[in-house]
């Protein structure tokens, strides 16, 4: 194999199967912080679903905990966006992207986790956050319904 | 004759399915003899390239076999399609007695209801979409609902009809299945694995089966959030397609609407069958998020097509030559052309994306297809077959934009001067029919007029297949590029810290007998990559601040 002048030894990488994490600690490496933030930043008419995402276009392992988290915007949404920022940051949250990672709206991270937030793109009265996990879950999910989504609502509603 | 419409009106289910069964029959048998004359059209190029090539040697006694050979390959493709025609004329006929029997008699109700003609196959969509308008809300929902799988799939019908008609059809399939294994108290695998048992036909699980793959995709599409799923349209749907592996198009917003659209297309090893729609196969979805991430106030919608026939796998020998593409790039073609027909208001921005042998078929769809479109983006590709560079997209202002990680080693097929037609024979023959190995020029290559954006792997530290398929993983340089495109913003792409420099040749040797040439052999790194020495801060510096929009 021909290798690079420059090895990218990346701790984010596309698959760090090396590390790996079962179902169960992908799942919560990316709900624990949702419920955290929903918590910390007071959030409104939550609701929200996790999948596993797979870290390549065939739908192969390794995959990545995500989930998808909505809130009422209250007041004005780039005020409110802000808001939401200010108390992830409080919680320990960094400006933006992961290193290595590229993302629009407002981006935060977290051990690894990347946050990427803004409107619902059909629905500018909420406000969505995506969570990304890291690609270190090593289940073949392929024929185990488990990429399509859970809902995890009340989990989030729980405080 | 109050009466004998009363009558009638008791039949209309009856006859509604008679109708719907006719209307598959011909469809069915349309679609076959297209593939047959296809076929012969094939045979026939190619016998008379090679009688081309005997008339050269005067091979007298090989000409007349191949003349032969002509004139029975199309005897037998002429008996095939009179075969056709035949079932299908008995079936009109038995079907128009059974019509009879049932107490209805075509002739008392002609004249009654002036039947709405549906456009010939051919007609174009802004002729199609100036028809479908101009009929009465009632017209219409009666013509989707008699011809489903037409209107479903007619270019020129808005999107939101024809995804309708087409989820009355993907539920009729997936229904007809549910019933029976209901009625006899059985599994729907229990069905699926013997039909006949239970009086259904094999065509019948495959429509069941992808309904089912299809209503997945659906289903993920729509993402995870159950209050707030995202809006999805079936824009595409015959589940018989493609010898079983069905077609279908999945958009998440609605291109009508949406100012930008994005069209994605799969490469090798992708049909509806498979599990493209869904599966862990989250293209769409991805650049769904970003790219109204990227610019909130100019929506995009994003349309997965699985619309054409894809090579098996690596080992289909169809995956080294162009054929698959320009059949797919004509469809292609004719689907995106028809998204600026049915689209409300104006600014629409339309970007085609295609994936490894999908970009190839992007490719032949701008330069064999007519296709009309803003931009497109280039994504891992083998070669661009017949668009020798940017100027055959014709694209009006927009640009030919690449993604091609330095160590995706399929980007690196493509030629950049034609060597391995060189090293390895052509025929005009097999250039017209697209039988001849090789795919053409590699667009990420200095000369072809291609804007190259940033696309490396996180990680990798040298050339890997698997470095082939991450180009629209959240978080990447790729993805975050394309949704800078796809929203309208591709001239961000500098100020992001996106753009990539070209690949360029190292200069040319001179081989004994072919002459000068460049030293990019295929299957070998081409020529110079500058992405290659890039070092892994650059690839893992955060180049992107809080609160990135482009308004």
């Amino acid at each position: 194999m021909m290798h690079k002048p420059h090895s990218a030894g990346s701790s984010n990488s596309v698959d760090d199967s090396a590390h790996p994490l079962t179902d169960d600690q992908a799942m919560a490496q990316v709900v624990q912080p949702a419920k955290e933030i929903v918590a910390a930043a007071d959030l409104q008419s939550v609701s929200g679903g996790f999948s596993f995402a797979s870290c390549n276009d065939q739908g192969d392992p390794p995959y990545m905990g995500e989930v998808t988290l909505s809130f009422l915007l209250r007041g004005d949404p780039d005020a409110y966006f802000q808001h939401v920022r200010a108390a992830m940051i409080a919680h320990g949250w960094n400006d933006g992207a992961p290193p290595g990672q590229h993302y629009f709206g407002t981006t935060l991270n977290k051990e690894g986790v990347a946050a990427s937030m803004g409107f619902i793109p059909s629905d500018h009265s909420y406000g969505q956050i995506m969570l990304y996990g890291q690609c270190r879950n090593t289940t073949d999910h392929h024929h185990d319904g488990k990429t399509n989504g859970t809902d995890i609502t009340n989990q989030l509603n729980a405080r | 004759m109050t009466k004998a419409l009363g009558a009638q009106s008791l039949q209309l289910p009856k006859i509604g399915l008679d109708l719907e069964n006719i209307a598959a029959a011909l469809a069915e048998a349309q679609r076959t003899g297209a593939m047959l004359i296809s076929t012969l059209e094939g045979q026939l190029w190619q016998l008379d390239s090679e009688i081309g090539q005997a008339v050269e040697l005067e091979l007298d006694a090989r000409i007349s076999g191949l003349e032969q050979q002509a004139i029975d390959d199309a005897k037998f493709a002429l008996g095939q399609v009179v075969s056709l025609r035949d079932g299908y004329s008995d079936y009109l006929q038995k079907s128009l007695a059974a019509l009879r029997t049932d107490g209805l008699d075509p002739e008392t109700i002609r004249g009654l209801d002036a039947p709405v003609q549906i456009p010939p196959p051919g007609a174009s969509a802004e002729d199609v979409h100036n028809w479908w308008t101009s009929l009465t809300p009632e017209e219409r929902q009666r013509l989707a609902a008699e011809n489903p799988e037409q209107i479903g799939n007619l270019n020129g019908v808005p999107v939101g009809a024809r995804s309708d008609a087409n989820i009355a059809v993907l539920t009729q399939d997936l229904n007809r299945v549910c019933d029976v294994a209901g009625r006899y108290g059985v599994s729907v695998d229990d069905v699926v694995r013997d039909p006949a048992k239970y009086g259904l036909s094999t065509t019948d699980i495959t429509r069941y089966q992808n309904a089912d793959q299809t209503k997945q995709g659906l289903d993920h599409d729509a993402g995870t959030d159950p209050n707030h799923p995202n809006p999805t349209y079936l824009f595409a749907y015959q589940p018989l397609a493609f010898g079983g592996k069905g077609r279908a198009a999945i958009a998440i917003g609605n291109p009508d609407t949406a100012r930008n659209t994005a069209v994605i297309v799969p490469g090798t090893s992708s049909s509806v069958r498979a599990g493209w729609l869904h599966d862990g196969h989250d293209d769409a979805i991805n650049l769904y998020k970003q790219a109204n991430l990227a610019d909130p106030d100019s929506p995009t919608a994003v349309l997965a097509w699985m619309g054409y026939d894809a090579p098996n796998d690596f080992e289909d020998p169809r995956i080294a030559t162009p054929m698959l593409a320009r059949t797919g790039g004509e469809a292609l073609a004719q689907d995106v052309n028809g998204l600026w027909a049915t689209h409300l208001g104006g600014g629409e921005h339309v970007t085609v994306l295609g994936h490894s042998y999908g970009s190839t078929t992007v490719a032949d769809a701008f330069a064999l297809g007519g296709m009309h479109a803003n931009d497109a983006v280039l994504l891992g590709c083998p070669g661009t077959d017949l668009a020798q560079n940017a100027a055959s997209f014709h694209l009006d202002g927009g640009h030919v934009y690449v993604g091609d990680a330095s160590t995706d080693p399929v980007g690196m097929i493509g030629e950049s001067d034609g060597l391995s037609k060189k090293l390895f024979g052509d025929d005009v023959g097999g250039e017209l029919l697209g039988t001849n190995v090789g795919l053409g020029t590699d667009p990420a290559a200095d000369g072809f007029g291609s804007v190259r954006f940033r696309a490396e792997v996180p990680g990798s530290d040298g050339i890997n297949v698997h470095d082939h398929s991450h180009y629209y993983h959240p978080g990447s340089e790729a993805l975050h590029s394309m949704a800078d495109i796809t929203s309208g913003h591709g001239d961000a792409l500098e100020s992001d810290g996106m753009l990539a420099q070209l690949r360029h040749k190292p200069g040319t040797v001179n081989i004994p007998g072919l002459g000068s040439v460049g030293l990019d052999l295929p299957g070998v790194p081409a020529g110079i990559d500058p992405e290659w020495d890039r070092s892994p801060q650059s690839i893992t510096d955060d180049h992107v601040f809080d609160d990135q929009h482009h308004h």
